[in-house]
C-alpha cells in the first residue's frame, strides 16, 4: 500500500505516489532556484512545468491512474538537470552525474577562460586562489636560466591536466561548492559569454570562420595542424617575452621618470667631475617661478615624457596577458601627448622670449679709505656658503657665473665678477653693473635692480660678498653682477687669499693676485715690494649674514687627517 | 558554439511553420542536436524576449494548454543574417577541408 497525493500541474490534476511526489517536488524546486535570477525565469519554469504535465499525461494514458517514481524519473531524465541546461556541448551528458550535491571538491584543471598558452597557470591560480600572473612570471623567470626545462614541465602539465569544460568542472577548479546557486552563477557568466558568440554568428564570414575553426580545433587532426599549433605557441612565447621586456623597460622608465618629477628626494643628477643632486622642480621654479605657468609646464612635460612611458608599459602588459586592444587607448594617449607637446612648445617659446632683451642697472659709489695703509680687499666669510664652496659641493656654470648646489631651498648662487682698473683721479670708486634679461628692456632693468648684492667698506678693508641672490620671487634670467674698482695710481692693494673667487678672469690672473700685495701704477697693477703688517679683519656690522672669521681657517690640516679623508673618499664615502 | 547553432536551428524550425515546444523538441532530438529538453525553454524565452518570436496559447485535448510559437518580422530579418553567417562559415570550413 502506498500513500498517494493529488497535485495540480499546469491545470491538470494528477494522482502521484508520495515518493514520486518528493522527487518531482525537489526537481521543480531546483529548477525554480536555477532560474530564480534569470530574466523571464518564471516563464521558463512554467514552460517546463507544462512540458512535465504533458509528458506525464502521455505516460499514464487513460488506463493508469497513479504516477509512480519511474514516470517521474523518465520525465526528469528527458528534461535534464538544471546543471545541464546551460551547457555548451550536449554531447556528453551521461558522463556527468549529480554526484556532487553540495560537496566541496577542488580539483586541478586547466582554465580555458584564463589562458595564455594552455591555461595551466590559470588553473594553478584558480586552484590556489592566487593571481595566475605569479605562476606565469615564475615560469618565465625559471625559463631564463633553466633553458627550457620549465617549458617541458609546462608541456607535460598541459598534457596531463584536464581542461575545465563544464560549469561543474570550472567550479571544482575554483574549489567552490558545487550547488545549484553556484552553478547558476557560473552558467550566467557563460550565458553572457554565449550571447556574444551568438552575435558573432551574424558578423562577417572571416571573423566567424576564425572563431569556429578555433572551436573545431580539437576535432581536426593532421601534421599541418600540429605544426601550426606549435608555431602559434612559439609566437605566443616570443610575444610574452617581448611583453615582459617591454614591461621591465616601461617600469624602470616610469620609476626614473617619477623620480625626476616628484619622487625620491625630488632630485636630478648632474654628473660632472662632481656629483650634484638638484631637484628638478627647483630648477623649474628657478626659471618659471612658482605660478600657474610652472604647473602647466610641468603637466606638459609629464604628458610629453610620461605618455610614451605608460604606453610602453601598457604594450608590455598587453603582450604578456594577450589582451585585446582596447579602443581609444591609443588615440587618447596620442591626444594627451600632443597636448603635452603643445604645452612644452608654448612654454619653451615663452621662456626663450623672456631671455630676448637685456637690461642693466648701474650703481656708482665713491669709497673713502685711509690711504696710509694698503687697501685690503677681502671676500666676506659666510658660513653656509663657505661649507658649500670648500667641499666643492656645487656645480658651476662658468659662462653664466652661477653655481647650483645640493641645498633644497637655497640652491642658486650668482657669482660676482670684479675688475680692478686705474682711476683717472685721486678718488677710489666702485662701479657695480647689475645685468639681467627679460622679454622687454624695461622688465630686464627692473629685474636687474632687484638683484641683491652686498659689499662693505670698513676702514681700509673692502669686503665683497662671495655671491649675489636673485630678488624675492624673482626668476632666473641670466642675472650678472659685474664690478669695476677704480684705484688711484700709487695705492697699495692687498688681496686676501679668497679674492680669486670674485676677480674677473677675463682681466686678471686671479690666482696670482690672490694672497699678495700689489700696487697700482700708470701701466696697471704691479707686484709690490711693500710688505704690509698683518691686518686684522674687522667684522662689518652691516652684514648680518656674514659670520665671524673662522679661527681655524688657514690652519694646515694635519697630514694624517688629510690622508685619512682622502682614503675615505677613494672608498666612496662622502666626507 | 553549440548554443548559437541551437538558437539558429530553433529559429529555422519556427520560421517554417507555427509550432509548439514539443514539436521543436522532437525535431531537435531527431537531429541529435540536444540531449536534455530543459535546454530548450530558456532559449525560447530569450528569443521571445528579444522580440524574434511571438506566441499564442492554444487549448489541448490531451494535456495542458500549448504555447504555439511564430517567428516575427524582426526574427525573419535576424534569421536572414544567421543564414548568411552560417553559409559563409560552411563555405569557409569546406574550403579549409579542401572539398
Amino acid at each position: 500500500m502506498k500513500k498517494t497525493l493529488t497535485v495540480n500541474i499546469s491545470g491538470i490534476v494528477f494522482h502521484i505516489d508520495e515518493d514520486a511526489y518528493n522527487v518531482l517536488n525537489d526537481y521543480l524546486q531546483s529548477i525554480k532556484q536555477h532560474f530564480s535570477r534569470t530574466e523571464g525565469g518564471d516563464e521558463i519554469v512554467t514552460d517546463i512545468e507544462n512540458r512535465i504535465a504533458e509528458m506525464l499525461k502521455e505516460r499514464i494514458g487513460d488506463e493508469r491512474q497513479v504516477i509512480t517514481i519511474d514516470d517521474v524519473e523518465v520525465v526528469i531524465n528527458a528534461i535534464g538537470q538544471p546543471t545541464e541546461f546551460g551547457e555548451e556541448s550536449a554531447e556528453e551528458p551521461a558522463s556527468r552525474k549529480t554526484d556532487t550535491n553540495g560537496q566541496k571538491t577542488k580539483r586541478l584543471y586547466r582554465d580555458p577562460d584564463n589562458a595564455v598558452l594552455g591555461g595551466v597557470c590559470g588553473g594553478l591560480g584558480a586552484y590556489f586562489h592566487t593571481d595566475p600572473v605569479w605562476f606565469r612570471i615564475g615560469f618565465v623567470v625559471a625559463c631564463i636560466p633553466g633553458l627550457g626545462t620549465p617549458l617541458l614541465v609546462y608541456v607535460i602539465l598541459w598534457a596531463i591536466i584536464p581542461e575545465a569544460k563544464t560549469a561543474v568542472e570550472k567550479l571544482e577548479m575554483k574549489g567552490e561548492k558545487v550547488n545549484i546557486s553556484n552553478i547558476e552563477k557560473s552558467i550566467r557568466e557563460e550565458i553572457d559569454h554565449l550571447k556574444n558568440r551568438f552575435n558573432d554568428l551574424t558578423s562577417k564570414a572571416k571573423r566567424t570562420y576564425k572563431k569556429k575553426s578555433e572551436a573545431h580545433r580539437s576535432d581536426l587532426q593532421g601534421v599541418g595542424h600540429a605544426l601550426g599549433r606549435i608555431l602559434e605557441v612559439f609566437i605566443k612565447i616570443v610575444l610574452v617575452f617581448a611583453g615582459i621586456i617591454l614591461f621591465i623597460i616601461g617600469l624602470s622608465l616610469i620609476v626614473a621618470f617619477l623620480a625626476l618629477l616628484f619622487g625620491f628626494g625630488n632630485q636630478i643628477l648632474i654628473v660632472d667631475s662632481e656629483l650634484v643632486y638638484i631637484s628638478f622642480q627647483s630648477l623649474v621654479d628657478l626659471i618659471l617661478g612658482s605660478g600657474s605657468s610652472n604647473m602647466f609646464f610641468t603637466t606638459g612635460l609629464f604628458l610629453l615624457l610620461g605618455i610614451p612611458v605608460l604606453m610602453i608599459l601598457y604594450g608590455g602588459v598587453k603582450l604578456i596577458f594577450g589582451l585585446d586592444s582596447t579602443r581609444h587607448v591609443g588615440s587618447t594617449a596620442f591626444i594627451l601627448w600632443l597636448a603635452g607637446l603643445a604645452l612644452c612648445l608654448y612654454y619653451g617659446y615663452k621662456i626663450s622670449k623672456s631671455f630676448s632683451q637685456s637690461g642693466t642697472h648701474q650703481e656708482n659709489v665713491e669709497l673713502f679709505v685711509t690711504d696710509t695703509v694698503p687697501v685690503v680687499l677681502d671676500v666676506t666669510n659666510i658660513d653656509k656658503f663657505e661649507s658649500i664652496y670648500r667641499y666643492e659641493d656645487y656645480y658651476e656654470f662658468d659662462d653664466m657665473n652661477m653655481i647650483l648646489t645640493n641645498e633644497e631651498s637655497d640652491f642658486y648662487y650668482g657669482l660676482p665678477q670684479l675688475e680692478i682698473q686705474k682711476s683717472h683721479g685721486k678718488s677710489m670708486e666702485l662701479e657695480v653693473f647689475y645685468r639681467a634679461k627679460g622679454k622687454s628692456h624695461r622688465e630686464a632693468v627692473t629685474r636687474a635692480e632687484n638683484t641683491v648684492y652686498r659689499y662693505s667698506v670698513n676702514g681700509n678693508l673692502i669686503s665683497f660678498d662671495p655671491y649675489f641672490k636673485l630678488g624675492d620671487h624673482e626668476v632666473w634670467r641670466e642675472q650678472q653682477v659685474e664690478m669695476v674698482l677704480y684705484i688711484p695710481v700709487g695705492t697699495y692693494l692687498q688681496f686676501s687669499d679668497d679674492m680669486y673667487r670674485i676677480l674677473n678672469e677675463r682681466y686678471h690672473r686671479r690666482y696670482k693676485l690672490s694672497g699678495d700685495t700689489w700696487q697700482m701704477t700708470e701701466t696697471g697693477l704691479e707686484e709690490a715690494e711693500f710688505k704690509p703688517v698683518e691686518y686684522e679683519e674687522v667684522i662689518p656690522e652691516d652684514t648680518p649674514d656674514s659670520g665671524s672669521n673662522d679661527s681655524n681657517e688657514g690652519k694646515p690640516v694635519s697630514l694624517i687627517t688629510f690622508i685619512f679623508s682622502n682614503v675615505l673618499q677613494i672608498l666612496g664615502f662622502n666626507v | 558554439m553549440r548554443k548559437g547553432v541551437l538558437e539558429y536551428c530553433i529559429l529555422t524550425i519556427i520560421s517554417k511553420k507555427e509550432v509548439y515546444a514539443s514539436d521543436i523538441l522532437f525535431q531537435l532530438k531527431e537531429a541529435e542536436l540536444i540531449v536534455v529538453e530543459g535546454t530548450l525553454y530558456p532559449l525560447l524565452t530569450r528569443l521571445k524576449n528579444d522580440g524574434l518570436l511571438s506566441y499564442r496559447w492554444e487549448e489541448s485535448k490531451s494535456g495542458p494548454p500549448r504555447k504555439y510559437y511564430e517567428i516575427t518580422e524582426a526574427g525573419k530579418e535576424f534569421l536572414k543574417g544567421l543564414d548568411k553567417g552560417w553559409k559563409d562559415l560552411v563555405e569557409a570550413v569546406e574550403k579549409l577541408a579542401g572539398k
